[in-house]
């Protein structure tokens, strides 16, 4: 099969660019699509050669191995077909040897390749002839107990081990997937279909971990329910599969926090599992690895039992609850993704749709703010936490991914004088001549620069790049001083040609002050701080804004 | 320039300085060192004295998590901690180090954390939701005495830190729409904007000559430490041109002098890092070829407990300032971290 031979030589020349550094992007991929004349003024500022290495390099650190020889061993000697035991591997952890924790009661922690669980380990061990220990922490033990179980259902269904499709079952039972749904899922949407396509890892050092090659094949086992697929209640991207483990909220009560979890296994156990009404626990969604489904299990207005810091007020005869008999526990909104909290990267396809989920949510309950103190790990709960998130999930990426998701047209551009705060695919500074650092204090950011008034031009530039023309709002914040000059000329360069706004820095600072509003074309424009100014005194350069 | 205190590689054989502390030389720590561990199943508060000697000092059932010790030394904050249902219950306990029940601050409620005590020990604040989805909230260890709720902010304000002095509290709000760093009097009164910036600005702490405020931010889009002056001014990077990846656990050596932070890299290792407050290059302390981090001052300031990975299980190190002499403290196969100086008296 072509596609895993793509992944392949795609993965090869990304690994490439890693070893190197940032570099221009490969000339491939720019035949497909053909490179803007200017910056892309992405809705998500990411994209760069940079960011597509150190994508691939978060990848690779989850298979730090070559397992190629390790899963052929195993598989010849319990007589189980390499690709399927490879293939479930992929379904269950991405080849990750991971140690699991246990998120939902009642379902024990998964360890290793094959992500086996509770008895699995046990009986797996004893049929391999291994310690559980072995199992749970050694990459080829963990394969070997798991080939083992795999061959030992097979013998009892006395299936052709010849015929791949006709594993499909056993591979079910491997599984500690129950819900009938969720099993045809696992079996022809994960298992079967990277069985199909085949798929490909590799080691940071650029190795091939695990290669598989797609064939064709045809699980035997009953489709899924070809039923049409309903669009969850409050997103319209996700599938609607209701789970009867939830709850009303107390009146009154407002979402104030989103709480991320990790499923600790993979995507259709996750959901099968959670709408399972003897679990008796719960989440709103499941995301799965790739990003390419949600499932939405509990109406938002309902409290799902997933732990979330929620509150009942009604549990201890309200005599826990606030002052003043006012209900003010926060609530939450439940997040599971398909995966781990120790995987060493999570895919970036699932924190994209994972954060467009959250901007969606944050839109409809405003309470929850856009920052790391409302949208949390589960393991934010608590004081002090070493192992969940997971401390691989990119924190500071994903909350700026659902501000950027949920920034509109209208979102203001702020430019620092301190290029490191800018985003410099949206803002910019330059200065010409001398201009001094200060950092008394009411400054935006980190601190302003300063210059002597002069018959000089020498002025501070601020950059920004609109992604299409438009009327825009020009602001300025200075720190206000006696020294400041009285009538520092910004110069706004718009559509129309150059106007001088000329400011009173000696007062109104620690603020944003407009300049005013004018007509600006797509692409870079700029505003400008001159020195020309009455002498004798400083003007600052600290910040714009654009809105 | 990185000024790289033990060139690149700490520990073992290749340290600054001679090998592991000899006993001597640890039994003369004044201090034994409080943390968190998991070898009881759920989490437990334990000490071990530099020497060795290990001391269960809380029970279960609960999840007990190490809060700051009470400046006279005799007592820790501990914030217990269980999940029930779905749901969350934290409780502040003031716990004896000598030993004796623990004096619960309130009732369980879903956020009760991030406490810190006034010099004199007479009153502590923490982040409370019982009037609020968090509030800053003022508190005294003694049974029975309301909390006072020190801000009323609707999106909250979050760790707040009692001044050296005693007279103010930095924390943080985010009623900007994104956290801000901001100081009031230690009533709440007159507070102060700190911060101004739209990305943020988290985990305030004091000098100890309340001379400086040491933050996070990920202005730069990425984790660094900042460091600004109680009236807003002077703020810069810690870490100035030798950013080493993503900057947290910053803490301020006794005498003030230096910093001890952890840096850590995409793949999850980190290194920690020693650096003076008034400028200058930083010097890594361990060799960034595992997880170190968690770095906790000796009550001299001569040594440094950490937290390592370096064996394969998490457990407890000591280390001189200069980052010789790297010793393991705790050898439980279960995970030992989160370490906290007692002065020994």
């Amino acid at each position: 099969m072509h596609v895993f031979r793509k992944t392949l030589a795609a993965t090869a020349a990304a690994l490439a660019l890693t070893a190197c550094g940032p570099q221009p992007q490969p000339e491939a991929p720019a035949q497909e699509t053909p490179a803007p004349e200017s910056p892309t003024p992405a809705e998500n500022p990411s994209g760069s050669a940079d960011d597509a290495a150190r994508e691939v390099a978060d990848v690779a650190r989850r298979t730090p191995y070559e397992l190629d020889a390790l899963f052929a061993q195993a598989a010849k000697e319990f007589d189980v077909p390499v690709s399927l035991l490879k293939a479930y591997s992929y379904a269950q952890t991405r080849w990750e040897h991971i140690q699991g924790a246990e998120e939902f009661e009642g379902r024990p922690a998964a360890f290793g390749l094959l992500a086996l669980r509770g008895e699995q380990v046990t009986e797996g061990a004893a049929l391999a002839g291994v310690s559980v220990d072995a199992v749970r922490g050694d990459p080829l033990a963990n394969l070997r107990a798991g080939a083992a179980l795999l061959s030992k259902y097979a013998a009892e269904s006395s299936l052709d081990r010849a015929d791949l499709g006709a594993w499909a079952p056993v591979v079910a039972r491997l599984s500690d997937v129950t819900d009938p749904g969720a099993q045809a899922q696992f079996i022809h949407g994960e298992v079967y279909r990277v069985l199909r396509e085949g798929a490909g890892a590799f080691t940071p050092d650029g190795k091939v971990a695990v290669s598989l090659e797609g064939a064709e094949v045809e699980a035997q086992f009953a489709l899924p329910r070809v039923s049409a697929m309903a669009a969850g209640p409050d997103y319209a991207a996700s599938i609607w599969r209701p789970s009867p483990n939830y709850n009303a909220r107390p009146s009154g009560t407002a979402v104030s926090l989103i709480v991320i979890h990790t499923c600790e296994g993979a995507y259709s156990g996750c959901w099968g599992w959670l709408t399972n009404s003897a679990a008796g626990v719960s989440a709103h969604y499941v995301v799965n690895e790739s990003g390419s489904e949600i499932s939405q299990l509990v109406r938002e207005s309902g409290r799902a039992w997933h732990v979330g810091a929620s509150y009942d007020c009604g549990l201890n005869g309200s005599t826990q609850c606030g002052l003043q008999g006012v209900s003010v526990n926060h609530f939450s909104v439940g997040i599971e993704h398909a995966g781990y909290a120790s995987q060493a990267s999570f895919p970036a396809g699932q924190i994209d749709a994972s954060a467009k989920l959250s901007c969606d949510i944050t839109k409809t309950h405003t309470a929850v703010t856009r920052d790391s103190y409302h949208i949390v790990a589960h393991g934010r709960l608590q004081p002090a936490s070493r192992t969940d998130p997971g401390p691989n999930w990119p924190w500071s990426s994903y909350i700026s991914k659902i501000k950027s998701f949920c920034g509109t047209p209208t979102t203001a551009i702020v430019v620092d004088s301190h290029q490191a705060n800018n985003d410099a695919s949206k803002a910019q500074v330059e200065m010409a001549g001398s201009w001094a650092q200060g950092t008394s204090a009411g400054y935006y950011g980190s601190g302003y620069y300063y210059a002597s008034t002069e018959a000089v031009s020498a002025p501070f530039t601020f950059k920004f790049y609109l992604p299409s023309a438009g009327s825009k709002t020009i602001s300025a914040w200075w720190v206000a001083g006696t020294n400041r000059s009285a009538a520092a000329p910004f110069i706004v360069n718009h559509a129309g040609g150059s106007t001088t706004v000329k400011v009173d820095q000696q007062v109104n600072g620690g603020r944003w002050n407009t300049l005013g509003t004018f007509s600006f074309d797509a692409g870079w424009n700029t505003v400008q701080l001159s020195r020309w100014a009455t002498e004798g005194f400083v003007v600052m350069a600290d910040a714009i804004k654009v809105e | 320039m990185l000024g790289v205190g033990c060139a690149g590689r700490c520990g073992g054989k290749e340290a600054s300085g001679a090998g592991p502390l000899s006993r001597e030389e640890a039994r003369a720590i004044p201090g034994v060192v409080v943390f968190l561990s998991e070898r009881a199943g759920q989490k437990d508060v334990w000490t071990v004295s530099p020497d060795g000697t290990e001391t269960q000092v809380t029970r279960g059932p609960e999840d007990d998590y190490p809060g700051p010790v009470s400046p006279d030394g005799k007592s820790l904050l501990v914030v217990a901690v269980r999940e029930e249902r779905g749901l969350s219950f934290q409780q502040l306990r003031v716990q004896p180090l000598a030993g004796g029940d623990a004096l619960p601050l309130h009732a369980p409620r879903a956020r009760s954390r991030n406490a810190s005590w006034a010099p004199d020990g007479s009153w502590l604040v923490a982040e409370s939701d019982a009037q609020g989805f968090s509030d800053v909230v003022r508190l005294e260890p003694k049974p029975g005495v309301a909390e006072v709720r020190l801000t009323q902010v609707p999106q909250g304000c979050f760790e707040p830190a009692v001044s050296p002095d005693g007279r103010e509290v930095a924390y943080v709000c985010s009623r900007e729409g994104d956290p801000e760093v901001y100081v009031a009097k230690a009533d709440g009164s007159e507070e102060r904007r700190i911060t101004t910036f739209h990305r943020e600005d988290r985990s305030p702490q004091w000098s100890p000559d309340g001379r400086w405020l040491l933050f996070v931010s990920d202005r730069e889009d990425r984790e660094r430490l900042f460091l600004v002056r109680p009236d807003g001014s002077d703020l810069r990077a810690v870490s100035a041109q030798a950013f080493a990846g993503d900057e947290r656990e910053g803490t301020f050596s006794p005498d003030g002098q230096r910093l001890a932070y952890v840096s850590r890299a995409p793949d999850g290792r980190s290194r920690i890092w020693s650096v003076p407050v008034e400028g200058g290059a930083p010097a890594a302390l361990t060799d960034g070829a595992h997880r170190d981090d968690m770095p906790a001052w000796s009550p001299d300031g001569k040594y440094l407990a950490f937290v390592s990975e370096r064996a394969g299980n998490v457990d407890l190190y000591l280390m001189r300032a200069d980052g010789s002499g790297q010793t393991r403290l705790t050898t439980a196969e279960a995970p030992d971290w989160l370490p906290r100086w007692v002065a020994r008296r």
